[in-house]
Order: structure tokens, then C-alpha cells, then sequence
């Protein structure tokens, strides 16, 4: 599974633990989030205190401010529960009303006509699936509650409702909240039923089996020719076959074809042998995967940030050149007993790794390269005798470490005792062993397979990243409906979600990353059609086209804080790849949200004060 | 009053809507099986533009075309982008659906289908490792290709592709003997009526190239930028790789055979009237006749005035400078390089055209003018149309294969593989004796089918490259054996032509020490003859590059008018062929 970004430990993402340097705590999630919200409270103080300057004079406005403010936050934690929870199941009511569980129709029949365009003659059909369902989800989803939570607080106002609400003992911070709150249950509701769908969906569509090809089967012998068993291939079911081994006593297994298996059975059914095959194996998965560090050595033994780049655009991946001393080495930190599984041959640790192999001449086509792993503990520097493979290119190659076995001199050695630290690292050595040919690693490429988690609940945790989202979306777009009516907020909230899926470009652009420059530039190099990479004419007008964009790139630089990262929140790979989606990063998620719906329920109670009903 | 004429101006509206729903029905009724519909579908159907002309319709691609809203560029806009995105970030299976949804929006878009077919057979299988999965890519590129042709029933762009993807990527990549395996292994593949026999890439291939020329031959299709010559050759030309192919897997009989057949359909192929660029109908195997009528004609005109060639020439040597003709009369390697480029203008001024000999004659015999200057023109045409010919033949090699298609039919020539296959076969199993002995008696051969066909080492000839390395082999069970190239070797002379990469450098020096000639003269033969295009170096451009955009219609494939682009393994295939 590709991962761009390193997964901080979730202390360490939140404070900046363990606070190595300023930079640490000044870049942690909380730090940030409490300049900006500092910030903004500063903006909002000083815009109000300006308006109210223009309309009422200096005096009248400091006071009015100071009011605001000081009565603001004092009603803010009075906010009743009671009273949100009321106007909750009044949004949900409402909701209902106007027929919010079409969405559910409107998904049903997407996936009624799904199977039109998606086939299951791919390499990797659960993925697909899988990422087509869940972004359907997300995007309706994320649909249903922009277009519900938009327009029912400026419905309320048009239709004067709001009146009938306020009369009763409710605060403005009670309003906003329990809207948020109400089309959150909604929206928990219509995401449930989704899922439900879905799930069904995917598991129709690729459950099948196969008939085993019985005129082509072969029977294998012995060395002293007795037989003991079959080989041949399945019949073709879901536009695949597989390789089938079946053993003297009928049983056997069709070997993995688009990341699944099936279990063969036999049965005699009078002179004649039935094989039966088992619902696919291994389709839906939740690999649990523990990461180390990854560092290079170059072609003559020294560290380096990275290995060499083969060319590619994507560098995802950087390259040991074969038959040197280049290597790519992981740490894996914390490793004990625990991390052990049980095998036939005894206790081993489960090492898994993806190879990209790179040659730079063809050699023999029909063998693969040859590279080395070997274990090593980071203090004593005792090394594990090598184990040399052949690379399964962009494929998980599988090690079962034995907890017995030898070190580089052939000397017995203990896998836990011996190759692990005391403080519990261990660290894998990976080489390429021909000459000339390059294996290509990141650093998730290697970890240690954990039992796996359960794929259903596995799910689950992909549908509260979704959930994630869509309250974003509800609380952005409430917020936006107290001050302006249903349509605009509607847009504001679609731009700021679209922003919010591009947030990587805005950001890129604000900070000028970005080729083609900020956003003046780019208009005019797209009117022109310039190339990005072409500096611009001198002359006075792009010069103040620069000029205005070093301003506009300012206020996106600031914006940027403002956007959640819609992307980061998606969760979709994990359950595409068939990988476990961390606690960790569900945590993170989780509070990310937190912290944006509290910023902009502030927000809302203030921009709904300015509402002459709502005071 | 009012109530009478708001019924009268209904009466109109009704009346109008009736006349307006005749005329509409004129215009516009459906075709049905009874009927061929209103004008507008008779239109249709006579121009081909209906959906249903195109090909398949899919109510899928339908669909989708109609959920865009009238945003289809702009969902194609982003499909593509993500294709592009899936590619660089090697997400092999999502590049894949991105595609399948992209051909849904733009099926009847041909250069998409050839392009992104393209893409996954040569620049996505090549990101693989593994030889199986090269194929499984090589394979989706060929089906993504079979999709479009339903799409676009009878396209020759889509079919003759076919033909190519399957002839050439399967059978001349670096993998082809693992590629040629899977296929015919591939029961997935090929329909069930398909003979094990029959599920070669180069006979499946030319079955489409069959197809491409029949949608232009009989039903009239435009081959767009494509070169004629290239199209109506290809079928014979995937005959003669078949024949070479499976000659190489030691299936000597059946090669024999294909060679056989591949002779008759290059003779056809040379009667077929193929369009030049600039529009003459030419016929390669017609160019001896051309030759000929060309003879007569000039013969015909110069005798209306018998030594008017003579005169004319001495008239425009009188008319030069004294320079001029001392330049002329100075052999060329005499001088400079300034009276080089003064000679070969000099040279343009003595130039005799039909023209001025019709003039001339004209002049001279007034009578004869009119019957001087028809005959001129004549000539002239024919000349022109000798000249295409010949071009085209150059660049079809069409000599070299008519002469391979009938000395590999041969006995010697049979023999000659076949004790060359063997004696690879000895050599591999380490009888080196019986691999000596085999490689000899080949050798034999290979000098009876040289002496009987000697065009086959021409300079622009492979074959001379083929025995070149069967003499590399045969010198390494020498090397084993400790022995070396004796003077009694029948073929130095293809050594001498043939040894680009200089491997035999030493060897001949000794040789021709021994038969009495100069290291200077060897030097000079070295430099001198050592031209002949090289096949390896072909293909290793061709592999190393793993093209990453599909070929050109008129620069890829046909060589026609633009250099071959070496980056291309189409390209770099022409140039072999």
C-alpha cells in the first residue's frame, strides 16, 4: 500500500512530543489550531469593533464590542443540552420531511447500474470496487448533507418559523448546534444505510466459485513414481482461472489469482470424483502492518537520505543499485514475543515486502532477481545468516523469520534474544544481489505482518472517516446558512468543500510551490497559452500581476488553516489495498473534526447574533 | 365576438400542429424494418452518421454520456488527468478502469483507442518484472483495441492495428518466445474453433490485416495517413515472420510451406494497384515492364531524329565554361569540395530531358512536332511512374523478399536450417563434436543457397546477419574445442560483410595474411564493406526505448515521406523489414 505521508503517533501529532525542538511543538496539530483560532478571534474582534465604529462612533463601538464578546462567551457555556437535543430531533423531523431517504433510492439504483461499468476482469478487482463504493459514498454523502444542512436555517427564517423557535428559551449557540447535531443523526442514518448497501454490493458482485478443468488435470508423482495428487487449472468464472493443486486425499487449493484463493474439496459421486471449490479466500482483508524506518546505503557502504533515482517522475521509491554495497535498511522499533506467529516449523516473525525491481538489461527473461534479506540487531551488530530470494516485482513477498536460527557464522542464535536490542530494535538489511539491477523501496514497502484485523470492522472505520467528512460539511454549511440565504450558502459551502478536496494545490499554490505561479499568473499564462515553466515577459503589466498575486497568495497562505484537508480524511485506500486503518489515525481524524466544529460552531453562534431574530 | 375568435385561432393552431406533424413525420420518422424512415433518417443511413454506422451501440457508453449533463469534455478532461495520474504513480488497475470509462465517454475518438491501447501494451507491460505479467498488459492492450473495433465496426485504422499489435509486439519483442507461448497457451484468448496451429501471432495478426484491407477494398473505408504500401503488405509480410518464426522453433516442414505461400502473396501484392501519395496508381512487381517500356519509348522518340541525344549533349558542353568542362573532365576524387558542388551543378545543366528532345526534333522536322512532344509526354509519365516504383520497392525491400521467399523455399536452404538448428540443439546439450560437425555440413549449405541466390548478402539483406550468427556460435564449440576459422571455411565472405560489431577482426586479418593480401587492403576491405544495416541494432534501440507514444500514421509505419523515428518499435521494425 502507498503511503506519501509518515502516520505520527498521535501525541506526537497533537503536542509535538516529544518536543525535540520549538519547530516540533510550533508544527503539532494543536499548536496550530490555537494560533489560528487566535488569530481568527483577532480578525472577527477587530472587523466587528470597525463596523460598529462606522455606524455607532468610536465609544459606542468599544463598548458594544466589549459587550459582545464578554456576554458572547459567558452564553456560550450556558448552552443546554436539553435544548440542543431538542432542536436536534426538530432538524431530524425535518429532514424527514422532505424526504432526505431518497439519497438512499438515488444510491440504491447507482449501484443497481454499477455492474454496467465496473468489470471484475482486473488484477486487483476488490480494490476497485471497494474505491468506487466508498467514493460513491463519500460524494453523495457529502451531497445530501450540504444540500439538507444549507437551506433549512434560511427556510426557517423566509418561512418566519425561526420566530415561533425563539420565543421558547433558546440561545443562538443552542440553534446552531442542535442544527449540526440533528442533520449529523440524519446523515448517520442515510451513511448506515449506505454501507449496508454497499458491503452487499461488493460481495455479490465478486463472490463466485469455480468448476475445476477434470478432462486437463494432471497427476503428479512421486520420486518413486507413486502418485500424490493433480495439477490443472479451474474453468474461467469472473473473467479468471486459477492454477489448481489438489492432494492424494481430494483436498487442495486453487493458488492465488486476483488477490484470492479457494479451498478445494472432494466427494465421490458414484465412480466418479466431484470437486467443489469454496467461496473466494483472502478477498477482503485488513493487514496489519507494524512500519519501521527506512535509511539507505550507497554503492560503497555510506548513509545516504536516499537511494538512486531510476528515472522515475514519481519518487516515491528510491533504488540500491545490485551487487554493491547499497542497501535499504528498516528499524523496527518495539519488537518482542508478541510480534511472533506460530507456524508449522515453530515460532516465526512474518516479514512481508513489496520489491520494485528496476534492470538495466534484460538478462534472462524468465528468472527474476536475486536479492538478500538479513536481520541484524542495531547494538551488537550480530547478523542473521542472508536469506536470498527472488523478487516478486510490485508484488508482497513473504518471510517467516524462524525464531531459531543462524547467525551470518552459522552459529544457532535466538531471533528475540539475540537480534533485538534491549530496547526492542530490530532492523531489517535488504540488497539487490545482481549486478547492474536496482531494487526499488519506501519505506511502507517492508513491515511486520500483525495478525490480521477484522475486514467488517475494518470497514466500519472507513465509514467514520466518511462521517468525518460529512459533519465538516453540515457544520460549515449551518454556519454559512446564518448569515445568508440557502442557495448562497449552498455555493460558499461547495467552494469551500472543493477547496478543501484541492487543499494540497491551494496550498501548494499559496505557498509557491506550485509551477505556473499564483492565481493571476496562471490566468494569464492559460489566455496566453503559455507554458508553466516559461518566465514571464518583463514588463509592467506582469509585474503587477505578480505583485497582486504576492497578496492573493497571503490571503490563501491564511485561508489554508480555515480548509480541512478533505483528502487526508479519506480512508479509502486502506480497505481498497486490503490494509488496517490505524486507531491512531481514526484519532486524529476524529479530533481534527472536533476542532473545527467548535471553531465554526463559535462562529455560528456569533454570525447568528447578528441576525436581528436570533438577539 | 371574442369567444369566436379565440375558437377560430385554435381551429389555425390545431390545423398548423397537423400540417407541422406531417412534415415533421416526412422529415424525421424512425427507420424501422419496414421502412427506411423519414428523410432525415434516409440521410442518415446514406451517410453513415447514425450511431449504429459507428458500430456497437452500448447503452453503458449511452448512459454515461448522457449523466455528463453536456459536460462530457470536461469529465473526459478529468478522466484523462487521472489516467495520467494513475500512470505516474503506477496504480496499474485504476489506470485501467479510468481508461474502460474514458472509451465509454469518446468510443468513436479512433486516436484514443490507438493511444491508450498503446499505452498499456507497450509502456505498462514493460513496468513489470515478471514476463507473465508483461503479457497479461501486452494482452489488455490488444483487447482494449478489440473493444474499439466493435465500437467502430470496419475502422482499417483499428484493424490493421490489431493486426500490428499482435503480429509485432508479440512476436518481436525482447520476450517474443515467452510472448509466442503464452499466446498460444492463451484459452482465454482465442475462440474455441482456433487451432492450436492457427494460434500464432503473426496468422492472427495477418487475419486482421485480411479485415483492414477488405473495409477498404470492399466496403470502402478511408485508411486516413496510412501508407497503402505498408497496409496491402503487411498479410504477406506476417506470412514470411510466421515462416521465420516457427522456422527458429524447428518446424522446418510447415515454414517451408508458409514460405510458399508467403512467395505467392508478395507476387499478389506486387500486382495490387496501391495509390502513391501524389495520387499515381502504381504496381511494385510491374517495375521490369515499366523498365522496359521506358527503354522503348526513349528508343522511339531519339529515333524520329536519329543523334539528337548526341547534339543536344555536345550543344550544352559547347555552352559552358571553360572551367565547367575542365571540371567535368577531372575524376571526383580530384577535387575539391567547392568543385564538387560546382560538378554536380554542372552536371544538372547537361541534363538531357525528353522535352528538349521532342523540341528539338520539332525544330528539325516540324512535321513530327506534335507527334514528338505526345511522345515526350508519355515517356515523361512513365519515367515518373518507374521512378515511384522504384521508390516504393526500395522501401518495401521488395526484391530482397521476393528473392528470401524463394531460395528459404529451397531444399539446401531447408537443409541448411535444419542442420543449423540441430547443431545449436548439440551445442546446447555439450556434444560438441556432433555440433561441429552439424554446423559444418549447414555451412556447406549456406555456400550452395549464396552461390544459387547471391542478392541474399546484398547490402540491404539480413539473412547475411543470420549466418553471421551461426558462425558466432560455430566459434565458440571452436573456442571449446580449442580450435579456430580455418582457410577452408566456405563463407569469409559473409564474415568479411557481415561482421559489424568487428568480432571476427582478428580471425581475418590472419585469413587474409594467409591468402597473401596486405593488412592494408584488409584495413581498407574493413572499412569499406562493412555496411549492412544490422537487425540486432534495430531491435535493441527498439527494446531499449519501449516506445512510449504509438506510432505516427505517416511517420511510424509507412516511411513514406518522413526518416523512421528509431524510438518506435514500429519504426525500428520497418527499418528491419
Amino acid at each position: 500500500m502507498v503511503l506519501e505521508e509518515e502516520l505520527l503517533p498521535y501525541l506526537t501529532w497533537l503536542t509535538g512530543y516529544p518536543w525535540t525542538d520549538a519547530r516540533s511543538i510550533l508544527g503539532s496539530a494543536l499548536a496550530i489550531f490555537l494560533m489560528t483560532a487566535f488569530a481568527a478571534t483577532v480578525v472577527a474582534i477587530i472587523g466587528g469593533f470597525l463596523i460598529a465604529l462606522v455606524r455607532h462612533g468610536p465609544m459606542k463601538a468599544g463598548d458594544m464590542t466589549y459587550r459582545v464578546v464578554t456576554g458572547g462567551v459567558a452564553e456560550l457555556f450556558r448552552t443546554s443540552p436539553r435544548r440542543v437535543w431538542a432542536i436536534a430531533r426538530l432538524a431530524f423531523k425535518e429532514s424527514m420531511r422532505r424526504r432526505v431517504w431518497v439519497a438512499l433510492v438515488v444510491f440504491a439504483v447507482i449501484l443497481l447500474f454499477a455492474g454496467w461499468f465496473l468489470k471484475t476482469n482486473y488484477r486487483e478487482p476488490g480494490k476497485l470496487f471497494f474505491s468506487v463504493v466508498l467514493m460513491a459514498t463519500t460524494y453523495l454523502t457529502l451531497l445530501i448533507a450540504l444540500l439538507v444542512s444549507a437551506f433549512s436555517l434560511p427556510q426557517d427564517f423566509k418561512s418566519k418559523t425561526i420566530y415561533t423557535v425563539v420565543t421558547k428559551p433558546v440561545r443562538a449557540g443552542d440553534i446552531v448546534l442542535g442544527r449540526i447535531l440533528g442533520f449529523t443523526l440524519i446523515g448517520t442514518v442515510l451513511l448506515a444505510g449506505m454501507a449496508v448497501m454497499s458491503s452487499f454490493f461488493v460481495w455479490r458482485m465478486l463472490d463466485h466459485t469455480h468448476a475445476i478443468d477434470v478432462a486437463n488435470l494432471q497427476t503428479v508423482y512421486d520420486a518413486e513414481g507413486n502418485p500424490v495428487g493433480k495439477t490443472g487449472r479451474t474453468l474461467q468464472s469472473q473473467d479468471h482461472r486459477h492454477d489448481v493443486e489438489i492432494y492424494s486425499d481430494g483436498t487442495g487449493r486453487a493458488l492465488s489469482t486476483n488477490e484470492h484463493e479457494h479451498v478445494i474439496s472432494s466427494r465421490k459421486v458414484g465412480g466418479d470424483t466431484v470437486y467443489e471449490l469454496t467461496d473466494p479466500e483472502g478477498m477482503f482483508r485488513a493487514r496489519v502492518p507494524e512500519y519501521g524506518k527506512l535509511r539507505f546505503l550507497d554503492r560503497k557502504g555510506v548513509p545516504v537520505a536516499k537511494g538512486v533515482n531510476v528515472g522515475n517522475e514519481w519518487q516515491y521509491r528510491s533504488f540500491v543499485d545490485g551487487g554493491t554495497q547499497a542497501a535499504a535498511i528498516w528499524t523496527f522499533s518495539g519488537v518482542n514475543a508478541s510480534h511472533l506467529r506460530a507456524d508449522e516449523e515453530g515460532q516465526v516473525l512474518p516479514l512481508e515486502l513489496i520489491v520494485r525491481v528496476f534492470r538495466t538489461y534484460k538478462g534472462n527473461i524468465e528468472t527474476g532477481i536475486q536479492g538478500s534479506m538479513q536481520l541484524r540487531n542495531p547494538e551488537t551488530q550480530l547478523k542473521s545468516d542472508l536469506w536470498t530470494f527472488t523478487a516478486k516485482d510490485a508484488s508482497i513477498n513473504s518471510f517467516n523469520w524462524p525464531r531459531k536460527l543462524d547467525d551470518e557464522n552459522r552459529n544457532p542464535v535466538d531471533l528475540i534474544d539475540d537480534l533485538v536490542s534491549k530496547d526492542g530494535r530490530l532492523e531489517v538489511i535488504l540488497q539487490c544481489i545482481d549486478n547492474a539491477q536496482y531494487f526499488g523501496f519506501a519505506m511502507p514497502d517492508c513491515f511486520i505482518r500483525l495478525p490480521d484485523g477484522s475486514p467488517l470492522w475494518n470497514y466500519i472505520k472507513a465509514q467514520v472517516s466518511i462521517w468525518v467528512q460529512m459533519v465538516l460539511v453540515i457544520a460549515i454549511a449551518v454556519t454559512c446558512s446564518t448569515v445568508v440565504n440557502g442557495p448562497v450558502a449552498m455555493i460558499f459551502t461547495a467552494a469551500y468543500i472543493t477547496l478543501g478536496f484541492f487543499w494540497q494545490m491551494f496550498f501548494d499554490v499559496a505557498t509557491g510551490k506550485q509551477i505556473g505561479g499564483g492565481p493571476l499568473e496562471s490566468l494569464y499564462r492559460i489566455v496566453t497559452q503559455m507554458n508553466q515553466m516559461s518566465p514571464l515577459p518583463e514588463n509592467f503589466g506582469t509585474q503587477m500581476i505578480v505583485a497582486v498575486d504576492t497578496v492573493l497568495r497571503a490571503g490563501m497562505f491564511s485561508l489554508a488553516y480555515l480548509l480541512p484537508d478533505f483528502r487526508s480524511f479519506s480512508t479509502v485506500d486502506y480497505i481498497a489495498y486490503g490494509f488496517y486503518i490505524p486507531i491512531n489515525r481514526l484519532a486524529q481524524e476524529l479530533t481534527a473534526c472536533l476542532a473545527f466544529l467548535a471553531g465554526l460552531f463559535v462562529a455560528g453562534y456569533f454570525l447568528l447574533r447578528t441576525r436581528e431574530v436570533a438577539k | 365576438m371574442s369567444d369566436r375568435t379565440s375558437f377560430y385561432r385554435k381551429i389555425v393552431y390545431a390545423a398548423v400542429i397537423v400540417v407541422l406533424c406531417f412534415a415533421l413525420g416526412w422529415l424525421s420518422a424512425p427507420a424501422t424494418t419496414n421502412s427506411p424512415g423519414g428523410r432525415l433518417a434516409q440521410l442518415r443511413n446514406e451517410y453513415k452518421l447514425a450511431q449504429v454506422n459507428l458500430g456497437e451501440v452500448d447503452p453503458a457508453s449511452e448512459t454515461i454520456k448522457l449523466a455528463t449533463l453536456g459536460l462530457r469534455g470536461v469529465a473526459v478532461n478529468l478522466l484523462w488527468n487521472k489516467a495520467n495520474h494513475y500512470k505516474k504513480v503506477e496504480d496499474w488497475t485504476s489506470l485501467t478502469a479510468s481508461l474502460e470509462q474514458l472509451a465509454k465517454l469518446q468510443p468513436n475518438f479512433i486516436t484514443f483507442w490507438k493511444f491508450q491501447a498503446w499505452n498499456l501494451s507497450y509502456n505498462v507491460s514493460v513496468e513489470f518484472d515478471d514476463y507473465k505479467d508483461r503479457y497479461y498488459y501486452v494482452r489488455r492492450g490488444i483487447e482494449f483495441l478489440t473493444d474499439g473495433e466493435r465500437y467502430n465496426e470496419d475502422n482499417p485504422v483499428l484493424l490493421w492495428d490489431l493486426g500490428w499489435f499482435i503480429g509485432q509486439k508479440i512476436g518481436r519483442a525482447d520476450e517474443h518466445e515467452q510472448y509466442r507461448r503464452l499466446f498460444k497457451a492463451d484459452d482465454d484468448f482465442h475462440p474455441p474453433e482456433r487451432t492450436l496451429e492457427e494460434r500464432d501471432n503473426w496468422l492472427v495478426g495477418k487475419q486482421w490485416y485480411l479485415d483492414a484491407i477488405e473495409s477498404i477494398d470492399v466496403k470502402g473505408f478511408s485508411i486516413g495517413r496510412k501508407s497503402p504500401r505498408d497496409v496491402y503488405s503487411s498479410p504477406a509480410k506476417s506470412t514470411m515472420n510466421y515462416a521465420e518464426a516457427i522456422e527458429k522453433e524447428g518446424a522446418f516442414d510447415r515454414a517451408r510451406r508458409a514460405w510458399i505461400r508467403a512467395a505467392e502473396e508478395w507476387r499478389q501484392f506486387g500486382q495490387t494497384v496501391i495509390e502513391h501519395s501524389f495520387g499515381e496508381k502504381l504496381q511494385l512487381g510491374t517495375e521490369p515492364q515499366l523498365t522496359k517500356e521506358v527503354a522503348d519509348l526513349t528508343a522511339e522518340l531519339e529515333a524520329m531524329l536519329p543523334g539528337v541525344r548526341d547534339t543536344l549533349v555536345q550543344e550544352k558542353r559547347a555552352a559552358l565554361t571553360d572551367e565547367e568542362r575542365k571540371i567535368l573532365d577531372t575524376p571526383e576524387e580530384q577535387l575539391s569540395a567547392e568543385q564538387l558542388n560546382k560538378r554536380y551543378e554542372t552536371s544538372g545543366k547537361m541534363e538531357i530531358t525528353e522535352r528538349e528532345i521532342a523540341e528539338r526534333i520539332g525544330r528539325e522536322k516540324p512535321e513530327k512536332k506534335n507527334e514528338a512532344l505526345q511522345l515526350a509526354n508519355r515517356l515523361a509519365h512513365r519515367k515518373l511512374v518507374l521512378q515511384y516504383t522504384r521508390n516504393y520497392k526500395r522501401d518495401a525491400n521488395y526484391d530482397y523478399w521476393m528473392t528470401r521467399c524463394e531460395f528459404e523455399q529451397t531444399d539446401n536452404a531447408v537443409t541448411a536450417r535444419r542442420l543449423m538448428f540441430e547443431a545449436n540443439n548439440e551445442f546446447r546439450k555439450a556434444d560438441l563434436l556432433t555440433a561441429k560437425k552439424l554446423y559444418e555440413e549447414g555451412f556447406a549449405k549456406w555456400r550452395l543457397v549464396i552461390d544459387e541466390f547471391p542478392s541474399i548478402l546484398d547490402d540491404e539483406a539480413s539473412t547475411g546477419e543470420d549466418i553471421l550468427d551461426y558462425v558466432k556460435q560455430y566459434r565458440r564449440v571452436l573456442d571449446q574445442l580449442d580450435e579456430r576459422l580455418g582457410d577452408d571455411f566456405p563463407l569469409w565472405d559473409v564474415v568479411e560483410k557481415f561482421d559489424v560489431e568487428q568480432d571476427f577482426t582478428e580471425e581475418l586479418q590472419e585469413h587474409r595474411q594467409r591468402q597473401g593480401q596486405t593488412p592494408d587492403e584488409s584495413a581498407s576491405q574493413d572499412s569499406g564493406e562493412t555496411q549492412a544495416p544490422s537487425d540486432e541494432t534495430s531491435d535493441a534501440s527498439q527494446e531499449s526505448s519501449e516506445a512510449t507514444t504509438p506510432p505516427d500514421d505517416a511517420a511510424g509505419a509507412s516511411g513514406e515521406s518522413q526518416p523512421q523515428t528509431p524510438a518506435t518499435e514500429p519504426a525500428a521494425d520497418s527499418a528491419q523489414e
